[in-house]
Parts: structure tokens; C-alpha cells; sequence
């Protein structure tokens, strides 16, 4: 089991620095609204020795969607210190869930669903991608690109927060 | 009978040395043999021909014989080294020297003989570890970059090591004559068993080994028995290791027809990965090392698993997800092996570059199962 590296107030200082970075004032503004003041917990690193804990920081937790935001020093942290889990999943998962920003974590978790930030795009070969749809949720942005590919099956569609 | 010409009725036995057939014919009695490729003149201890695999084997001398190793091999039909000792013949430009070892197993007090073979038609180097009372066991090596075809070394205080990378078990010598018979016998560039069974995370092993450390992977069997099997009585010196999950299993016969073996991942197996891929963000994952030893990235794969199944896992709360299959991943050059993890079907992907892996999983599909966990 390891140490903590930080104390809570320390952690809540890390968070508020990356929420200040967020320049989208939607996506700020809907982050906010889930953040905790941060919790410890450990979690099992499964990429090191058997049973390898590491502290970890639950600092946002969305009951709508079960998403859990976590922070953590250890593990995939000093890269990629921004984790999104499952709160009842006691490791720390894969690299995919771990990212360099919370603002990346959040959007890559389905709390910011709701958020009409998400726009499909049709990904060009050798051109830049196009904006067909834009100011979507998550769930419209599906719809869409769900359309568009039985229109034009051959090509591909993405969705995105651009 | 013409003069100078002999006959020796009843013998009737027409071989000699290395097993060959004696051309008395021509130069006298065990003085040139055919070895159907080259013709051999025992006097000179030469074949009169050069070596028609000689670009097969562009470290050897165009006239050489047996591979130079004429303890341990004899001389295939004229063309190359086959080793009487497992029927592998070894790559003298890869394993010269110290790396060609015998090695000293501490705990069992035996001594194992490593050998190895770079097949061409696979690109892999097999190994076979013999402790010469017919124990043999079977493995191929990854580098832990990924690479197959070859063992890289350093030299240590004076003792040759492999550098980063582990050796994977495969099947027996018997399991596997068993399922590619006669083509295994006719030695290198037959051998195309292509192997990549489950994987057990064990860090890395080398107390029982002099100079060559090991990271011995293998199968879905008990790190211990692994042990045991490969290296004598090893168990518990080597500690508590996991032993990882398994997958399914795909070997390619000589023919290349791919023959079904438990334990690995077919080619059709879906492939998914949680998240959008960046150049940036496979950079990062591609350098990431598995406690099996294994370099690359994790994802979730398992044979017969649809993207709803492998998705209803806790390690993919991502709401976009990267999908590819494992036999997309073979022929960019990639593999995939299941590795041990939180998820039943973790798998790691090796061998790719960041670019290519991110190419393949793209573009990103909607997680049909956010967050949601089994």
C-alpha cells in the first residue's frame, strides 16, 4: 500500500488548477457540477507486483451516469494522472482509461453526453475532416452519424468535441 | 564385372558417413557420398559444389558442412545443419558464442542446453532447451519491442545476456511432431509453427540461469509447473508469479493452412480498445511493459466475443471505443496475446508502431456500453 503523496486540500488544488485550464466555459461549467471535494481510496495496479495498491483520489462522481473521475500519483498517474472508472472497480484498469488532462477524462466519460459540445465529423483521406453536424449531444451525434452511414456506408464518420 | 569396379554381395549396406549413400563408384570405397543437393569427398572433408541455400544462409561459408557443428548436427541433403539433438538446426550468426550456452539451473543442478533456429518462413527464432537426457522443451523468443527474429544481447560483467526478452514457450516436441509430423523432421525452413499461447505474467526470472536471463512465458499451466517443465525442479524459488488468462490458439502448419490450437487468438477475434486513438495517446501506450514482459498496449479480446460483450467490461467506461480484429493487427505486423488483467479478456497488443495502431482503430464508434461495467 503506498503513501499519500498529497493531502486533500493539495489534491482539491490540483483539480481547481486543471478546471481554471478549461477554456470551454460548457464544459466547465458542467464538470463543476460533479466535482467532490476528493476522497482517498486505493486501488490494485495490476502492472506491478501481485496485489500492488495505490492511493487514488475520487474528486467527481455523476450519479446519472456512474461515472467516477478519479486523481492519482501512482500507477498510470505520473503521465496520465487522470482516471475514469467505475466506482465499484477496485483496480485501476487499462492505460485508455487514464489521461493527461481531467478535462480529456471528463470528455471521454459519459457525464459530458448531455453536453450539446459533440459534432460529427466525415473523416477525409487525404483532406481535413468535415463538420456535417454540429452543438449535438452525445446521443443526437449517434443518431446522425448512425444516419449517415447507412446513407454512405463507405465512408467514415466521427464524433467529436471540436 | 568391369576391372577396378567392386562388388560386395550380401552386404548390401551402402551408407556411410552422416548417414549418407556412398558413391564408391567414382573416387573408392567411403570416398565421396551423395548428399542429393551436393556431392560430398569425405577425403577433403568438403562438398565439391557450393551450398545451393546459400542465401538462406549468408553466414555460413558456401562450402561448409553440417553448419560447422559437426558434434551436434549432421548435413541435411547437402544444404544446411540439422541438429540431431532436437532436430532444430541454429543460427551460428545469432547464437554465436557465449550466447549459445549451456546454462546452469541452480535449484535443479542440471544443466540445459539452449539452441536456436531463426526460422525464415515465420521470421521467429524457436528455441529448444535440452538437458540432454531427453527433457526438451520448446519456446520462441520476443524481443520486448516485439520482435521475433532475433536475440539481442549485452555483455554484463563479463557474461552475455539477453537483452529484454523472454522466451515463449510452445507446444512439446511430441505435441507439436504430433500435428506437423514429417515437416518438423525435415528441420529449419519446414518448422512453421507459429505460436503466441496464453501468456502467464512472470517478472523477470533469472536466478536459476547463468549468464542468460530469462523471462520465461508460457501457457495456461501453473507458472511452477512451467517451471518445472522447462528448467527442472524450479517451484518456489522463483516466487509467487500470476498466471494469466488464456486465450484461443491458432497454429499454421507447414502448408500454412491454420490449424486450431486452445490457448490463442484466432485472426477473426474483435479487438477493442477504449477511447479515441491519437498518435499521441498510442505513443505513450505502445512503450507500456505487462508484467508478462510483453511491450504494447492493452486492450480487450477474446475468441468468439462481440464488441457488446468485450465492451461490458470495467476497463471500458470510455464513451467512444476503437475496433479492430487480431488478424488486422497480424498483418500489419502486430500480435496479440491475452495477458493477465482485471478484465477476463485482457489482452496486449505488441509490434506496432503508434501510427499504424492508431490507424487501425480508427475511426472511433460509440461505446454501446458506457460505464456501465458487467
Amino acid at each position: 500500500m503506498s503513501e499519500k503523496s498529497h493531502n486533500a486540500a493539495e489534491v482539491s488544488a490540483i483539480v481547481k488548477k486543471e478546471v481554471d485550464n478549461i477554456s470551454n466555459a460548457t464544459i466547465k461549467d458542467a464538470l463543476a457540477t460533479i466535482l467532490i471535494f476528493p476522497v482517498s481510496h486505493n486501488r490494485f495496479w495490476e502492472y506491478g507486483k501481485e496485489n500492488e495498491e495505490f492511493v487514488c483520489w475520487t474528486i467527481a462522481a455523476d450519479n446519472n451516469s456512474g461515472v467516477t473521475l478519479i486523481y492519482s500519483d501512482y500507477g498510470f498517474g505520473p503521465i496520465t494522472p487522470w482516471g475514469l472508472v467505475m466506482e465499484s472497480f477496485p483496480y485501476f484498469g487499462m492505460d485508455s482509461n487514464w489521461f493527461i488532462s481531467l478535462e480529456d477524462c471528463f470528455l471521454n466519460s459519459n457525464a459530458a453526453s448531455e453536453l450539446n459540445i459533440w459534432s460529427v465529423l466525415k473523416q477525409g483521406n487525404d483532406s481535413p475532416n468535415e463538420i456535417i453536424y454540429h452543438e449535438l449531444s452525445f446521443e443526437e451525434a449517434k443518431e446522425k452519424r448512425h444516419k449517415l452511414l447507412l446513407e454512405n456506408p463507405s465512408m467514415n464518420y466521427l464524433i467529436s468535441h471540436v | 564385372m568391369m576391372p577396378g569396379r567392386k562388388y560386395s554381395a550380401g552386404s548390401g549396406y551402402r551408407y556411410g558417413f552422416n548417414g549418407k549413400e556412398n558413391d564408391n563408384e567414382v573416387k573408392g570405397e567411403g570416398n565421396q557420398q551423395d548428399y542429393a543437393k551436393r556431392i560430398y569427398d569425405t577425403r577433403l572433408g568438403k562438398f565439391l559444389s557450393p551450398d545451393p541455400l546459400i542465401q538462406k544462409y549468408p553466414f555460413y561459408s558456401p562450402y561448409q558442412f553440417s553448419g560447422n557443428d559437426v558434434i551436434r548436427c549432421i548435413d541435411l541433403e547437402g544444404g544446411e545443419p540439422l541438429s540431431r539433438v532436437g532436430k532444430w538446426d541454429r543460427s551460428t550468426a545469432f547464437l554465436s558464442g557465449t550466447v549459445y550456452n549451456n546454462v546452469y539451473d541452480k535449484v535443479s543442478g542440471r544443466m540445459f542446453d539452449l539452441q536456436g533456429v531463426v526460422d525464415p518462413w515465420t521470421g521467429k527464432m524457436w528455441i529448444v532447451a535440452d538437458d540432454g537426457q531427453g527433457q526438451q522443451q520448446y519456446f520462441y523468443l520476443v524481443n520486448d519491442d516485439g520482435a521475433t527474429d532475433k536475440i539481442r544481447t549485452y555483455v554484463h560483467n563479463g557474461r552475455t545476456t539477453l537483452y529484454k526478452a523472454h522466451l515463449q514457450r510452445f507446444e512439446t516436441r511430441n505435441e507439436t511432431d504430433a500435428k506437423q509430423g514429417a515437416a518438423i523432421a525435415r528441420g529449419m525452413g519446414e518448422v512453421v509453427f507459429w505460436s503466441a499461447v496464453g501468456i502467464s505474467a512472470l517478472p523477470g526470472i533469472s536466478a536459476g540461469v547463468t549468464g542468460v536471463t530469462n523471462w520465461i512465458a508460457a501457457s495456461g499451466e501453473s507458472a511452477t509447473t512451467i517451471l518445472s517443465a522447462a528448467f527442472g525442479d524450479a517451484s518456489a524459488a522463483y516466487g509467487a508469479a500470476t498466471v494469466g488468462a488464456v486465450g484461443g490458439a491458432t497454429a499454421y502448419a507447414a502448408s500454412g493452412e491454420a490449424v486450431p490450437v486452445e490457448g490463442m487468438l484466432q485472426n477473426e477475434a474483435i479487438v477493442v480498445r477504449g477511447g479515441v486513438a491519437t498518435t499521441e495517446t498510442m505513443t505513450k501506450a505502445a512503450e507500456r511493459v505487462h508484467p508478462s514482459g510483453i511491450r504494447g498496449f492493452s486492450v480487450e479480446s477474446a475468441n468468439g466475443a462481440s464488441i457488446e460483450t468485450l465492451t461490458k467490461s470495467p476497463t471500458v467506461p470510455n464513451n467512444q471505443i476503437g475496433v479492430t480484429t487480431v488478424g488486422t493487427i497480424r498483418s500489419a505486423g502486430g500480435q496479440v496475446t491475452p495477458t493477465t488483467g482485471s478484465s477476463p479478456n485482457h489482452a496486449t497488443v505488441s509490434g506496432l508502431s503508434a501510427e499504424k495502431a492508431t490507424e487501425l482503430l480508427t475511426p472511433p464508434i460509440p461505446n454501446p456500453n458506457p460505464g456501465k461495467g458487467p
